[in-house]
């Protein structure tokens, strides 16, 4: 029988009350869903002196469209994604990561911001999020920071949120008129995603109006976002693969229990040879 | 500290530690013991409960965590006259073999059939991702739970 380690059980309702809890710990473990932190606690993975309930905090629950602007509150559910989000293609991606976790129980309970602040490269929503340039919202006692989700991660499980910060949820713009796609290719005894694929393009007679694509997942680490602007045409798909297949060579690929290095980088080759048709090609 | 928990229309008081998961709450606390320990890490889905009508997996949760919400188990799915639709079902199909995950797909066969529309076998099956049967008996259960919520 797993049993978590003994901790003190603090519940927050204001961002008021969160700032002065978190500020006073050193090391707290804030939790909305619970889902993977339950599970690290079990584990003993982790050992906070004190865990922090967000849950009732109301600005963290909170959904907000203001004409093409979209945030998602940290404690949005997973499994709410689906039926609350707008009809764009930006949410579009989200809602087709989104559904990829776990079960309908694990969505239920799992929120954003849990999933967006582990900085496990397994995780999805930070890949959909990194291809629509969405941005971390974060706040602080003092204020509210904006920042890209590419510079919210240092490395994996390691994100930019200092102590006493929270992430209050994310932001983007509504994008219309897109194709989109998500790949992921897991390992189901290790529970790890070897490589997940998210990409969103615009074509209008053949030509490339906007094309935006992330990857992430245990060979790359923390998300990263290709730079594309150089393609313009349907007819180029042959050389965008060729591109992004020498810039996936480019990138330093581990050989561990989770496959060598070769395998890992012949999954993204896939990944993203399949995204890339499935957006780009009619 | 004290944890006051709405389980089947039930409260329930204790005072435990706020490290108690809400699958040992219900078992030991309320005494419920429908909802089986399995394999503890969020997988099998022998710990399903509905929290305020979801699908959850109580080893993955805080009981603390579950206050101010209700709570029904597999014990609270049974109607006055006896078993709900789900329930008589799979027991009428012979679903089940050993038992051990009835508590998962008894949660999950009932939300899906309240909740889902324009039910099909995809549906059916992508609902009952989360529970494992280790008798493998699946295709008994996806075609019961199918039929329940065909009619629903």
């Amino acid at each position: 029988m797993k049993v978590p380690p003994d901790f003190k059980y603090l519940r927050t309702y204001t961002l008021d009350e969160y700032y002065e809890k978190a500020n006073q710990l050193s090391l707290p473990l804030i939790i909305s869903g619970g889902t993977v932190a339950v599970l690290m606690l079990k584990n003993r993975i982790i050992r906070p002196e004190a865990v922090i309930d967000i849950s009732q905090i109301p600005e963290l629950n909170m959904l907000k469209i203001d004409k093409d602007d979209v945030f998602i509150g940290a404690n949005t559910k997973l499994y709410k994604l689906k039926n609350v989000l707008p009809n764009d293609s930006a949410s579009e991606l989200i809602v087709k990561s989104a559904s990829t976790i776990g079960d309908i129980a694990i969505r239920s309970m799992g929120s954003v911001g849990g999933n967006v602040c582990l900085g496990d490269p397994s995780n999805d929503l930070p890949v959909a999020l990194t291809a629509i340039d969405a941005q971390a919202v974060i706040g602080k006692k003092d204020g509210i920071t904006y920042t890209p989700i590419t510079s919210f991660y240092i490395k994996p499980f390691k994100t930019i949120l200092n102590k006493g910060e929270i992430l209050l949820g994310v932001n983007y713009k509504m994008l219309n008129g897109y194709r989109t796609s998500y790949k992921k290719h897991f390992i189901n005894f290790l529970d790890h995603y070897v490589g997940i694929v998210a990409a969103i393009a615009k074509i209008e007679e053949n030509t490339i109006k906007d094309f935006r694509m992330a990857m992430a997942g245990e060979a790359v680490g923390k998300p990263v976002k290709f730079d594309l602007s150089e393609f313009s045409k349907v007819d180029e798909i042959k050389t965008i693969k060729e591109r992004l297949f020498d810039y996936v060579n480019t990138i330093h690929v581990e050989n561990n229990r989770f496959g060598t290095a070769n395998y890992k980088k012949k999954v993204l080759y896939t990944l993203i040879s399949r995204a890339i048709d499935e957006v780009l090609k009619f | 500290m004290k944890i006051k928990l709405n389980i089947n229309g039930t409260d329930y008081e204790s005072e435990e530690e706020p490290r108690m998961l809400l699958v040992d709450f219900i078992r030991d606390v309320a005494g419920l013991k429908g909802t089986h320990v399995g394999c503890e890490t969020g997988s099998c889905g022998a710990c399903m409960v509905l929290l305020d009508g979801m699908p959850v997996k109580s080893c993955l949760m805080l009981a603390v965590q579950a206050e101010g919400k209700k709570i029904i188990t597999i014990e609270g799915l049974s109607e006055k006259n006896g078993l709900n639709k789900v329930q008589k079902a799979l027991s009428e199909k012979k679903a089940l073999q050993c038992g051990f995950c009835a508590a998962g797909f008894s949660i999950m066969g009932t939300w899906i059939s309240e909740n889902e529309k324009n039910i099909d076998d995809k549906k059916v099956k992508e609902g009952l991702a989360g529970v494992v049967c280790r008798c493998s008996g699946y295709d008994t259960i996806i075609k019961t739970i199918t039929e329940v919520a065909k009619n629903e």
